[in-house]
């Protein structure tokens, strides 16, 4: 029998959100870095989006293509925008499309996954097969093809893109559910007298998040690649409103004479990519490392 | 315990059975067992591995392992008659209470113990926060933990196996169940600690009046608790009776050799092993299924039909004669 150590009679660490995100606000450098940087471009988006602070849509024929000053971080493009406010402004509508048809997905991926993942049998074959078809189906011809059936616009890209992510999510739980539920505390959970939904949610549902954490950051970057993707060929968000995708797109025929309309977005879309998947796998570690708290 | 006032059993199993999808015939892991526990007292089942033990067991409180099925039989807890798993749901966590082999593995490595505490508390009895909390404390005091209050902040891994095991049967005694289940409890832990985890569990039975069913393979673990024994094999129960007649003396040459293989502090023979494996559960062969490794198989040991003879206290016929004074002798160690 080992000696009690003297811990400090404390009781639950555990106390709500809050206290939550502060520890893992602890979790490292990379988090702390990856954390700053996506609050700050959103913060900033937001800012303008709320005070009407800048201008992302003023044209100046009299300043196009002018190159990168202190007046104008990322230059200016053809007919004269400043090329740094219309990506900052960009961040929120970008991120938001971006962590929507991740997080639906994410959601319906985790219930579903996790279910044919316990209960097997027809379930678990009836969804795998739904999964089979919808990714036999390439991405970029389904979205094409709802697009076509709704119109240019946004509600094409959120339907195209949550109806795709969900099989990836489905799959990844249900194979993390399948060695999950070999564990024997999900055994001793059910011995306890908890009914399945609780030993699902409470006791399964942590471990599986921490999985689909890491996917789903990389999920909002892929996602908002395929938005500029659709926007670069008209599909998507429509000009003249600032979208990462649409930018980039619009530089591209000056790219050998202003090469920063392109380029210089172009690092800030990696930039806040790099700066979420460190967000994310820090939280995933965290998740992994220490749980959730009950409520 | 007055057994008169109690005659009820707290957890009686009637001619379970259960299947598992074999390549040709289905596989019977339990093939109609049938035990009672009397509320206070403690029934050991002990056999090999792979002989039905934990089948049965987690039957009895509606977890077979998947793919098996309990096809069969019942299992009636404090008067209530169950013959699904379904049913059994409804009463686990509450009057059935069940605790495993490695602790480790029992707690969820992501919940703290006293999330552990405070979900079976709030979530199956009832309890307010702040009440969830103050028992937590008292079920950790009560199963011998130090300092239980600062131990409510710790995972599992933070701990010992034995104390592990104690904030499993903490969980499993929360709610005064009549009924606890353990599969094999002290299996994973040192001798010292299996000793104490032991004496916790006859402990709090003493306190409770539960019934305990011990899963074992140690019949030094039978001796020291249980009352009684049933013991098993290839899913059939082929030995019934008391803790003292059994481990002392044996009547199936099959329990005779389980206590002839198990060391003695004060023998001057060493222990002997059954030669040979447990049958492959896939094709049990017709007749008595020790037959293949008894030292006294006679041609009828073929045509003995364990059906009839797996409910009478010994399940073989021949064994009669072995029960003589002279032959159980050798048995006895001096104590």
């Amino acid at each position: 029998m080992s000696v009690a150590a003297p811990v400090p009679a404390e009781g639950y660490r555990h106390r709500g959100v809050l206290a939550w995100t502060r520890r893992a606000a602890g979790t490292g450098v990379g988090f702390q870095l990856g954390a700053a940087i996506l609050c700050l471009a959103i913060g900033a988006s937001a800012a303008m989006h709320v005070t009407g602070l800048g201008n992302p849509y003023g044209q100046n024929l009299a300043n196009t293509l002018a190159a990168p000053s202190w007046a104008h971080p990322f230059g200016t493009d053809e007919v004269g925008r400043d090329v740094f406010q219309r990506t900052v402004y960009a961040t929120l509508l970008d991120v938001q499309i971006g962590a929507i048809t991740a997080g639906i997905p994410l959601c319906f991926g985790l219930v579903l996954g996790a279910a044919a993942g316990y209960f097997g049998r027809w379930f678990d074959a009836v969804v795998m097969r739904l999964c089979d078809l919808i990714l036999a189906v390439p991405l970029m011809v389904l979205v094409l093809a709802i697009v076509a059936a709704y119109g240019p616009g946004l509600s094409g890209v959120y339907v195209g893109l949550v109806v795709k992510g969900v099989p990836y999510y489905v799959r990844l739980t249900r194979s993390e559910m399948l060695g999950l539920r070999e564990r024997q505390f999900m055994l001793a959970a059910q011995t306890l007298g908890f009914r399945t939904r609780r030993v699902l949610a409470r006791h399964a549902l942590p471990h599986l998040v921490a999985t689909c954490l890491v996917f789903f950051v990389s999920d909002v970057v892929g996602n908002i690649l395929v938005l500029a993707a659709l926007s670069y060929l008209g599909l998507g968000v429509q000009p003249p409103t600032p979208e990462w995708g649409a930018i980039i797109a619009e530089g591209q025929v000056n790219l050998l004479t202003a090469w920063w309309v392109t380029t210089l977005p172009g690092v800030f879309v990696v930039v806040i990519g790099v700066a979420m998947s460190l967000t994310g796998e820090g939280l995933a570690g965290r998740l992994r490392l220490r749980g959730w708290g009950m409520r | 315990m007055s057994v008169e006032a109690e005659r009820v059993a707290a957890l009686a199993v009637d001619d379970l059975r259960v299947e598992f999808p074999g390549d040709a015939a289905p596989v019977v892991a339990a093939n109609g067992v049938s035990f009672a526990v009397e509320p206070g007292r403690t029934l050991g089942i002990v056999g090999e591995s792979g002989c039905g033990k934990s089948a049965t067991i987690r039957a009895a409180c509606g977890l077979v392992p998947s793919p098996g099925r309990h096809v069969g039989g019942t299992v009636t807890v404090e008067g209530r008659t169950c013959s699904t798993p379904d049913e059994l749901a409804e009463l686990r966590g509450r009057t059935l209470a069940m605790i495993f082999q490695d602790p480790g593995s029992s707690l969820n490595p992501v919940m703290t113990i006293g999330q552990h505490l405070r979900e079976v508390l709030e979530v199956v009895l009832g309890h307010s926060r702040r009440s969830a909390r103050a028992e937590a404390v008292a079920l950790l005091d009560h199963v011998g933990i130090p300092s239980p209050a600062s131990r409510l902040s710790h995972y599992p891994h933070e701990l010992s196996g034995g104390m592990r095991q104690r904030v499993m049967i903490a969980l499993a005694v929360a709610a005064r169940a009549r009924v606890l289940l353990a599969d094999e409890p002290t299996t994973a832990l040192d001798v010292t600690t299996q000793e104490q985890i032991l004496q916790l569990l006859k402990r709090l039975q003493r306190e409770t009046g539960m019934a305990l069913v011990l899963v074992t393979h140690d019949l030094g673990v039978v001796e020291e608790v249980c009352d009684d024994v049933i013991v098993m094999y290839a899913g059939y129960v082929v030995e019934r009776g008391t803790a003292d007649a059994v481990t002392l003396a044996p009547r199936h040459p099959y329990t005779r050799g389980l206590v002839a293989a198990m060391p003695r502090l004060f023998g001057r023979e060493l222990p002997r092993a059954i030669p040979g494996q447990p049958p492959d559960m896939d094709g049990l062969p017709p007749g008595c299924p020790f037959a293949p490794r008894c030292a006294s198989a006679l041609p009828d040991c073929l045509a003995v039909d364990m059906a009839r003879e797996s409910v009478t206290d010994c399940a073989c016929p021949f064994a009669a004669d072995s029960t003589s004074p002279a032959s159980r002798g050798e048995m006895i160690a001096p104590r």
